[in-house]
Parts: structure tokens; sequence; C-alpha cells
């Protein structure tokens, strides 16, 4: 399999503009290596504050690392950012924990839905396609005509989602998706991301604080801890004989509310 | 110590909750449990009167013996805080934002006249320190937001049983946290109501998290009690359809973490329908994979041995546990 995203020795600071000042004060994130090949899944885990949300805004170019280097597909991301920033952006796509704050309270569905498309392949989509989006994500058309308020929070995860894949991205992101939703709809959306990536061949990165859900639907999993990767491997690898007690603490919270019976 | 019978809310034209029984010995705890919009926190609010002011409610809830429906809202709060507390779900919202957290502890003690005004600020850090917060002197003088998510509920925790109150009500306490913190708050809730003799009703959507902390589990869809029994019993042979769409949804820990990788996890067909639309005879009709004729009539209550019991007219035969043929016949698939 070819590698799609490479990152090394990443290093992050909120405030790297002080850093000349206090040399030593903590990363945000410190010595981060990921391998992403084209078509695998990812799971970034880890508790909140441990800087996973942090490094996949980096990944996906929406912060810019203190140190080390990103490559996605070739060419290193600096480059990409400076010469071809919106198919970048085209490529790779991220939907937020969220779903009410990511959508814009006073647009229709239908603008919302659009703006992908608009902003970064800078022309209209036509109401077939919209129609098409939504009915990938298992909505139907009427939904297009309405507010978010209108809508429950698992239909606009899938609203986002389908926006997110507009523009046929190379990579999808996912930050939290479920956390805000009940576990029977949890399990609705995770479905979905699984089909969607089966369907057009995504990378997906899933980022979760639930191993569980993680274990569901990732083939790799990078445990995060205080910005730093504490461990990383095969899924079944992780989640069995977990290497540092963190890890095993991460499992052992997951075991806990688990109703599969052995 | 806390007895509901013949409870109904009413918002509308729309009954909202019918709960014929249920009740919480004292010093134990039970779980109510079911997805958004079954009218689970409709429930646990009616205990202690806070419901939309268009919500007519009508039956019976007795507290330690007293009538608390239709009470003025002058004995209500009365006993809201100090013999009642409550734990909400978003921490950050329920905390004042331009208040040193202790001394919002101090205040629901001075409210209450529970300790002498002197012994206020000790008995504060007492609080902290039962609720395993670390350095209660230092984190007392903090504001809401300079505190993690799970110190902000284990403060809100420390002001709920300032008043050694005999009920907690916890609702979705631990929704808005992470898996390992949430963890921490379901055994720091276990070990208190333990110590105190403290009876707790915990209210989640997810059954895997009511199964950690509860002994008796009452499962709620569509207002309407569908079973109740020891929590052992509902998780292990569940008989309600609607129990059993609740445990596969969990995506828990399977065996065979391989095997299971990539495949679609178990859904419920559908959503929860809005107030008022649901369907006559049994609530989760129109979901459920297992419907016959006669769910279009109200299914009656179905007593079984151990305290447990359930309303439906096409059980789960116990001999016969939750398989993947279920699996297949409950999965939505779009």
């Amino acid at each position: 399999m070819t590698v799609l995203l490479e990152a090394s020795e990443l290093f992050f600071d909120y405030h790297a503009h002080l850093r000349r000042r206090d040399p030593d004060a903590s990363w945000t994130l410190r010595d981060i290596n990921v391998t992403m090949p084209a078509g695998s899944t990812v799971g970034i885990v880890g508790e909140s504050g441990s800087g996973k949300s942090t490094l996949v805004r980096l990944l996906c170019g929406l912060l810019v690392q203190s140190r080390g280097r990103i490559t996605f597909d070739g060419r290193s991301l600096t480059e990409w950012l400076s010469q071809d920033r919106r198919e970048f952006h085209r490529r790779n796509q991220i939907v937020f924990q969220s779903p009410a704050s990511s959508l814009d309270p006073r647009l229709r569905i239908k603008t919302s839905l659009s703006e992908p498309t608009k902003a970064l392949e800078q022309r209209k989509p036509k109401a077939t396609e919209l129609r098409n989006w939504l009915q990938d994500v298992g909505l139907s058309g009427e939904v297009l005509s309405r507010y978010p308020h209108q809508l429950s929070g698992g239909q606009l995860q899938r609203i986002a989602v389908a926006r997110a894949l507009s523009v046929r991205p190379d990579v999808l992101y996912a930050d939290e998706p479920t956390s805000a939703l009940d576990v029977s709809v949890q399990a609705q959306v995770l479905n979905l991301l699984m089909g969607l990536k089966q369907r057009h061949g995504l990378t997906l990165v899933l980022v979760s604080h639930d191993l569980a859900v993680v274990a569901r639907v990732c083939e790799q999993i990078i445990v995060l801890k205080d910005g730093q990767v504490v461990e990383a491997g095969g899924t079944a690898a992780v989640m069995t004989d977990p290497k540092t007690d963190y890890t095993r603490t991460l499992v052992e919270a997951s075991r806990a509310t688990s109703l599969v019976r052995s | 110590m806390l007895e509901i019978n013949d409870l109904t809310i009413t918002i509308g034209p729309h009954q909202i909750v019918s709960i014929e029984h249920l009740s919480i010995p004292a010093g134990r705890r039970l779980g109510l449990v079911g997805e958004s919009g079954s009218g689970k926190t409709m429930t646990a609010m009616s205990i202690i009167g806070l419901l939309p002011r268009d919500a007519v409610v009508t039956g019976s809830i007795t507290f330690s013996g007293v009538e608390m429906v239709n009470r003025s809202e002058r004995d209500l709060s009365n006993i809201r805080g100090a013999e009642i507390g409550v734990i909400f779900q978003d921490p950050l919202r329920a905390l004042n934002p331009t208040m040193r957290v202790g001394k919002q502890v101090s205040e629901a003690l001075r409210l209450h006249n529970t300790v002498p005004s002197k012994d206020v600020k000790k008995r504060t850090l007492e609080l902290f320190e039962q609720v395993q917060l670390p350095e209660p002197a230092v984190l007392a003088r903090r504001y809401p937001h300079q505190l993690s998510g799970g110190q902000q509920q284990r403060v809100l925790i420390s002001m709920a049983i300032a008043c050694d109150p005999k009920l907690l009500i916890a609702d979705e306490p631990t929704t808005a946290l992470d898996v390992t913190v949430q963890k921490e708050i379901l055994e720091l809730l276990a070990r208190l109501s333990a110590q105190r003799g403290m009876a707790v009703l915990f209210v989640s959507h997810d059954l895997g998290v009511i199964k950690a902390i509860s002994d008796h589990v009452a499962v709620l869809y569509g207002g309407s009690l569908v079973e109740t029994g020891p929590a052992d019993d509902i998780v292990g042979s569940p008989r309600h359809r609607y129990t059993e769409a609740l445990i596969s949804v969990n995506p828990g820990h399977p065996e065979d973490i391989d095997a299971s990788l990539g495949k679609p996890l178990v859904t419920i067909k559908g959503s929860v329908p809005p107030m008022g639309a649901f369907l006559p005879g049994c609530r989760f009709r129109g979901r459920c994979p297992h419907e016959i004729e006669q769910c279009a009539v109200e299914p009656p209550i179905t007593e079984m041995t151990g305290d447990h019991s359930f309303k439906c007219w096409n059980p789960v035969d116990p001999a016969m546990p939750i398989d993947s043929d279920d699996a297949e016949l409950l999965s939505g698939r779009q």
C-alpha cells in the first residue's frame, strides 16, 4: 500500500511565540510520528487535553507545526499550502464533534451543504448533486430547505459527513463524531462512516476518547497522552496486550461499560 | 423510600410519561435508561417539581412518606438540595462562572442551615476531600473554568451531597466526560451511596453506564416503563425487545477484535418519534423487528420472579441468548 500521509518528529505549541522566553515549557504535541497508508483506518485515542484534536488539525493543515515535517501524497504540507491550498483542503476533509455548532444556524441545509463546493471548486452544485450527497448518507432531499434546529443530532451529523464528502476527499478526519450522540445513534453514524469508507475508498481517521468505538472501526490505533504517543500499533495488539499502564487504563475504562457477555 | 404510582405527565395535548409503578428502596441505586426523547429526564425532574410550567402531573410520587405531586414551590425548594440532591449533565453550565467553586458549595450549606456558619468553610473542604478533589484548599479558590470537566463534576457532586440527602438524582452526569473520568465518577458515586446509605436515581441513555452503577434498572421508552428488574437480570436475560436492542447497540469489547473490525454495528431501526407521534399499543411498534399483530394493543405487565417485569407481547425467549441472527434483524440498513 502506498503511503498517503507521513508526519515525522512533529512538535507543536499554541504559544510558540513565547517559547524563546521559556524554552523549557512543555509542548502541546511532542515528537509525533505518524504513517498513514492510503485506504487505511487510523484511530487516535486519548483523554481530553492529550492533543488528539490538535494533531488532527495539524495533519489537515488547519494549524502549522512548530517543528517537524508532514508529507501528503509525496509533497510537503508547506508546499501544498503555499501552492495548492484549495486542492489540499479538497482532499482532506474534517467532521467535528458537535453537529449543532458545525452548521451555521442561520443557513438552510442547502446553503451549508453547498459551501465546500463553492469555496474549493468555485462552482455552485446542481440540485441533483445535493440530493445524491444526501442520499449517500441516508437522508432524503426534503431536509435541504430545513434549518439545523429542525433536525436531530444524528441527522445533523449525517449532513456534516455529506458536506465533507461533497468535494470527494481522499482523507476524512472525524473528530469525536459520536460523542454528542446517544449510543443508538452512535452505532448508526459509525456504520455510515464504515460504509462510506468502503464505497469511496477513503482513508479514515477517527478521533475518540472511547477505545471501544475505535476498536470496532480502525485497523491502527495511536494512543496519545500529554502530547506524546505512548503506544501505537494494530488494534487487536493494542487492545489485548497493552504495553503501557495508560493504555491499560483506557482498555479497562471502556470495558467497565461493556455489555458483551463472554 | 421513593415510590411512584400511576404517574402521568402531560404537556399540551401530549401525554409524555405514564408510569404505573416505580420505587427506590433506601440506599439502593436505580438506573433509568432510554434514548433521548423517551421521557427519562421528565420523569426524574417530576420528582423534585422541576418541569416546564405547562406540564400537568397526575398520580402520586411519595418521598419518605410525603406526597411530592403538586406541592407548593416553597416546600419543594426546602426539599431540593437538602433531602434530594441533584447533579445535571453539563457541569460547566450548572456552575456559576463568576464565583469561586468553594463559595458555591458553601452557599448550598448556608441556604439549608446544615452547619453553623463558623463551620461552613471547614465542611466545604471536608466535602471536597470526600469527592477526592486534590488539594481542596487550593481548588476551592478556583473558578469553574480553571477546573477540568471531571473536577467540575466532582464539585457538583460535593454540592449535591452537602446536606446529606437521602436521595441523589444524577441526570446523565458522565455523558460529557471521557471514558476514563467516567469510570472514576461512577466509582465515586457508588462509594458515596454505599457509605452514606444514600439512594441514587441514575439517568442515562447508555445501558453500559447504567449497568456499571445500578442495582436495579428501569427501561423507559415513549414515556412508558417497558421493563424493570435487577441490573444483572436486565442485562443478562432481557425480555423486552427494546431492552434487547439497547444491549445490542453497545459497542462493547468483542472477544475477537480482528473479526469484528469494520463489521457494521447493530443499530435500532429508525429513530425515537417526536412527542405525540408514538403509535398506539406498544410504543416500540414500528421500530421493533419482532412486531406481531397483537402489538397494536397495549401490552400488559408480565411479572416474573425476582422483581423482574416487562411489557411485551413477543418477548425474548430467555433460553435463546441474543445472537448474530438477531443482530442482522435489528440492524437498520440504509
